[in-house]
């Protein structure tokens, strides 16, 4: 559960676990690179993506390209 | 199974600095109903047993808050029990400090309110000379690090300033501007003729808050909140009555919302006698109005009711006279000519140049005089 001003939302496991890793030094692509290690897939970059846009939308996370 | 809440509105004080006209507080907040407010004991009592009822969002309002000394204490309880806490301030005289010693207790975000977008409208409006003080406090909340959000209730003697309220959030480097044109209860209602727009006035702020969002993006929020005599069908009120929401007043009455208490045929309890829990699952002012079974045509047949939940409880009471029809802002109410003939009026008096602009300003002596009245 992310608590912010007026709101909240609830994040399923993969979301806590993206969320654990943006640590305000790792980018996006580290991220979806991290994660692929972590569970020997590929192809999560749209998934990873699409979740920080949901919440940067609500401006809960900033990033850069 | 009853609903869970999952916000709690702590009405700490109804004393305030400030005067402003719209204020949604009780006409009577002067009287003896509110006079002897809880403790720092009482309110850390209700903060821990609203986190186990389930709620996670805690607005700490008034009246002005920071009036309370042991507001620290009280954010350090309810930060310590895992409620998401935020300030609703006018910040009068509002200091660094005093911020910064808030935020170390736990505090997470402030909302501070501004009357207009310049010294003199803002503080004529106010009825206390403000100005200054919120914006350095705005500027405190920056160099603090807080989540800012800046509130405006809109009317007719500062809609004209919308796009430079937006600016001004702007400049600030705010989180979010609500701009919420005036609910009529309490202050604001009694003051109604004076604070009611025109739709031109209306329309006009609408098309700049679009044409502002579209420029800003996600870079601030604004939130715009819909003037309900102006609208065809009415505000989906608290989310439905005692679904997700209550207030809690400076002597521990405790309301399904804030403008609840004016609805004399429902029986408000005191977290003083009784369990926050058993008051939100048992006490006659929560389940009156819950779910939609007390509903009366039309919205018992109507699809709109799992939507809007037929509207808003007090707005019933205030126009009809009975809590329990449906809300008369709604074009299908068969009370929506009371709406109308207001609004009608507020047309008129436009056209030939008459608009009222007298208006009373919140204040205990207006209170008292007003109560006496009846």
């Amino acid at each position: 559960m992310l608590l912010y001003p007026e709101g909240l939302v609830t994040l399923n496991a993969t979301g806590v676990e993206i969320l654990r890793l943006c640590d305000g030094t790792r980018s996006v692509a580290d991220i979806v690179g991290t994660l692929e290690q972590r569970y020997s897939t590929t192809g999560l970059a749209a998934d990873v993506a699409g979740f920080l846009e949901r919440l940067a939308a609500k401006g809960l996370v900033t990033y850069g390209p | 199974m009853d609903p869970k809440p999952l916000w709690l509105l702590a009405e700490l004080t109804y004393k305030c600095p400030l005067q402003c006209p719209y204020c949604s507080n009780p006409l009577d907040f002067a009287g003896g109903r509110f006079k002897r407010e809880l403790s720092t004991a009482e309110w850390c009592r209700v903060f821990r047993e609203a986190k186990a009822l389930g709620v996670l969002q805690l607005g700490l309002s008034g009246g002005e808050p920071t009036l309370r000394p042991d507001l620290e204490e009280l954010i350090r309880t309810a930060h310590d029990a895992g409620l998401y806490t935020s300030l609703i301030t006018s910040a009068y005289r509002l200091t660094k400090e005093r911020l910064a010693a808030l935020k170390a207790a736990g505090l997470e975000h402030v909302q501070i309110s501004i009357q207009g977008a310049d010294e003199a409208l803002s503080d004529e409006v106010a009825g206390t000379a403000s100005y200054k003080d919120k914006i350095a406090a705005y500027h405190y909340t920056r160099e603090l690090g807080f989540p800012l959000t800046v509130n405006v209730v809109l009317h007719r003697r500062n809609l004209h300033q919308v796009e430079a309220l937006i600016r001004l959030a702007e400049s600030l480097g705010a989180e979010r501007i609500e701009l919420a044109n005036t609910q009529f209860y309490g202050w604001a209602l009694h003051n109604r003729e004076a604070l009611m727009p025109t739709k031109t006035q209306l329309d006009q702020a609408w098309q700049v808050v679009q044409r502002e969002r579209a420029r800003l993006g996600t870079r601030l929020e604004i939130v715009w909140v819909l003037p309900d005599y102006h609208e065809q069908y009415p505000k989906p009120c608290m989310g439905g009555w005692a679904r997700a929401y209550m207030t809690v007043t400076p002597a521990g009455e405790v309301w399904p919302c804030h403008a609840a208490g004016r609805i004399t045929t429902l029986k408000f309890e005191n977290v003083r006698d009784r369990p926050l829990e058993w008051i939100w699952e048992h006490s006659d002012a929560f389940q009156r109005f819950r779910g939609d079974a007390w509903m009366p045509e039309p919205c018992r047949s109507c699809p709109r009711k799992a939507q809007d939940f037929g509207g808003c409880r007090c707005q019933a009471f205030l126009v009809s006279g009975d809590a329990a029809v449906t809300d008369p802002v709604c074009s299908l109410s068969p009370h929506r000519p009371l709406i109308d003939a207001v609004v009608a009026d507020v047309e008129r008096a436009a056209a030939t140049g008459q608009s009222p602009d007298e208006w009373t300003y919140r204040a205990a002596p207006a209170s008292r005089a007003l109560a006496a009245k009846g």
